[in-house]
């Protein structure tokens, strides 16, 4: 019997020394804050999917992948652009990998599929798909959306060209989510009755000649474009084909002359317009230590989806060192994100009440460089702009 | 009247694409039973390798010359090694050729990166002319005309010469023809690298106006089946048929009815198929 409680007692003071020594590593874990990172990194969307992931690694290099103290490890997957792949890694990063938030993503149809699964798990998500309904239908307080939104952009486009006089204008937009709320956001500032006509070819249209040979210069001020990668290369190239360049200003919407697309457009490409928040010849301090530092590591220039990961990391970052690296208190990171404020290559950012991002548009134009490639001009700055939430009920 | 011209001539240019790109395809079937899904990654090698030559030398002709080249060799090397041993057995040489397809796909995303490339054009068709009021660009009026040379040379060959002759008795029947001393064997490799050389020839001269990125080959190929099922398997009066009727197709689609721009392509393929299941000029 004496025997049975030496046992016990022994059991018990074991488990207890056990318990205790495991305490300290619980509370202040020592472990690797975990970050998912997500891109399409096969497929169509690969071109902008792997540089922007190289940008997010860039900033947490230029931590040296360590904050407050905590070690930081990226955990890589490929959503290959489809819903159903990216969705099924998000699953496996969260319930396998066990990562404290989620830096992933900028293919809408992803989007959407992603944001009922993270909402539900509770898991912090800075994603920069231009999804609106991100932070209006499916809005949550797990979800950051740092890329504007399809009407925030499409908006911003809008009232850049308005203010060079455009009052009739054509739309050739993608059959997709952003191509036909880029006419929504078109028809609020322009009026849907000088929308003089809206096309929607589907993506990855082979021939755009169909559409372009519609378009007649004399009923319209100029025609804007929503359609982006390859498409977007592709209907500038066929635009100035058919000599109507000459007769009538293009004007890109959003990413539209991103600095990955730009080497693939015709020298001719020169003068058409776009708005976005990310301009690459913009003359800052920051920026430049920007473009340096990524062109110095990937002997690439950085583009606006460059630009997108390297400051949604940057906000991820400032968050984390607020909270201290406590990764694990969901709530707490959540809270602070919200409330960030980043200075970075385009000036100041931060996420509005919606938890959509907050920043500087430029409208750029396409010129011929000294060398004699295309780069974007930045011409004026439009303040602090956020997705016109209460324009649409 | 303009509107009606210049939007006739924008279907007959890109018809005629899709019937280089389709030729190959429907003549490797025709002889050989071959359904060669790696068709479409011969189209898009066959653009980045000119795309490489017109970077380096600036010649168009050179980049035509090199790029269908290159494509004829690897052509040949699969057909020799590869889907030589699986002779007539129609599934396992798709599900290869299907394989090359994504190999050759992650292999040129590997080495010519996944930004879209459009390859320049040749400096004599870099403008655009003006006829009767419009201005066309003189490129496609080029690739109307270059469509309708190819489609004659590949005639007189079928129909004019000793080895289109054989190539039609292997059609025929692949075994009477052996057993009249005509080298089947050497006639398979050559075809296959015939339709090779047509599908690069498409890439190259593509490039300018469809350009060249991760993601095209799966493009094209799809839009090569359309018109080889419109046109019917094996015979290259369907090809070009085929691909004038899915260029105009889809030009006038796209024109008036531009919500359904793949029904008016898919929907004219489908009443083909159950009225004449082997296409328009297939046979039995």
């Amino acid at each position: 019997m004496r025997s049975f409680y030496a046992a016990m007692l022994l059991g018990l003071g074991v488990s207890v020394v056990a318990s205790t020594a495991m305490m300290p590593q619980a509370a202040f874990s020592q472990d690797a804050i975990k970050i998912g990172v997500m891109f399409p990194l096969t497929g169509p969307l690969a071109g902008q999917g792997r540089p922007e992931r190289d940008a997010i690694k860039l900033a947490f290099d230029e931590e040296n992948n360590v904050i407050a103290g905590r070690k930081v490890e990226l955990l890589f997957e490929d959503s290959a652009g489809r819903p159903d792949t990216g969705l099924t890694k998000i699953k496996a990063l969260v319930e396998r990998d066990k990562v404290h938030l989620l830096l992933s993503e900028l293919v809408s149809s992803i989007g959407a599929a992603v944001a009922p699964y993270v909402h539900e798990q509770k898991m912090p998500w800075i994603s920069t798909v231009a999804l609106a309904s991100l932070t209006r239908g499916q809005k949550s307080p797990y979800i950051f959306r740092f890329v504007p939104s399809s009407y925030q952009y499409t908006m911003a486009a809008a009232e850049a060209a308005k203010k060079m006089g455009w009052k009739k204008v054509y739309l050739i937009g993608w059959n997709a989510p952003p191509g036909h709320e880029a006419l929504e956001g078109l028809k609020k500032v322009f009026g849907a009755e000088n929308i003089v006509d809206a096309m929607f070819p589907n993506v990855g249209t082979s021939d755009y000649a169909p559409y372009v040979t519609k378009m007649d210069p004399s009923k319209a001020d100029g025609v804007f474009a929503a359609m982006w990668g390859a498409d977007s290369s592709r209907i500038v190239q066929q635009y100035v084909e058919y000599g109507l360049s000459k007769k009538m200003p293009f004007f890109g919407i959003a990413s539209f002359t991103s600095e990955e697309i730009l080497g693939a457009m015709p020298p001719q490409a020169e003068g058409v317009f776009s708005a976005y928040t990310y301009c690459g010849s913009l003359d800052t301090p920051e920026n430049k230590k920007f473009v340096q530092a990524y062109q110095s590591k990937f002997n690439a220039l950085p583009g606006s989806y460059q630009y997108m990961g390297y400051m949604a990391a940057k906000m991820v970052i400032q968050a984390l060192k607020d909270i201290n690296g406590k990764a694990e208190d969901k709530e707490a990171f959540i809270n602070a994100l919200a409330k960030v404020q980043v200075n970075g290559p385009m000036g100041m950012a931060s996420f509005d009440a919606n938890r959509g991002m907050i920043g500087d548009f430029y409208t750029l134009k396409v010129e011929k460089g000294a060398d004699g490639k295309l780069f974007n001009r930045c011409g004026d700055r439009q303040a602090q702009v956020k997705d016109p939430y209460d324009a649409f009920p | 009247m303009n509107f009606w011209v210049l939007q006739t001539l924008n279907g007959i240019s890109f018809g005629m694409l899709l019937f280089l790109l389709a030729s190959g395809l429907s003549l490797i079937y025709g002889l050989m039973k071959i359904l060669n899904l790696a068709h479409g990654s011969f189209y898009l090698l066959g653009g980045y390798a000119g795309l490489v030559v017109v970077q380096k030398t600036g010649s168009f002709v050179l980049a035509v010359f090199v790029a269908t080249l290159a494509i004829v060799v690897i052509g040949v090397l699969m057909e020799r090694f590869l889907l030589r041993r699986l002779h007539l057995q129609e599934m396992p040489q798709t599900l290869l050729t299907f394989g090359f397809l994504f190999i050759f796909s992650d292999l040129a995303m590997l080495i010519w990166g996944s930004n879209p490339e459009t390859v320049p054009k040749p400096e004599m068709f870099s403008q655009s002319v003006q006829i009767a009021g419009f201005i066309y660009p003189s490129y496609r009026l080029f690739i109307i005309g270059f469509g309708l040379v190819v489609a004659l040379l590949l005639w007189w060959i079928q129909d004019g010469t000793r080895i289109g002759a054989m190539i039609r008795a292997g059609v025929d029947n692949e075994e009477i023809a052996r057993s009249l001393g005509i080298n089947v064997s050497l006639l398979f490799t050559l075809v296959f690298a015939l339709g090779a050389f047509l599908a690069a020839l498409g890439g190259v001269m593509g490039g300018p106006i469809m350009g060249v990125f991760p993601g095209a080959d799966f493009e094209v190929l799809l839009l090569g089946f359309v018109v080889v099922i419109i046109g019917g398997l094996g015979s290259l009066k369907g090809a070009l048929i085929g691909g004038l009727i899915v260029g105009l197709l889809d030009n006038f689609g796209k024109v008036f009815f531009p919500e359904f721009a793949l029904f008016t392509i898919f929907a004219p393929m489908a009443l083909i198929l159950a009225v004449r299941p082997t296409g328009l000029f297939g046979r039995e």
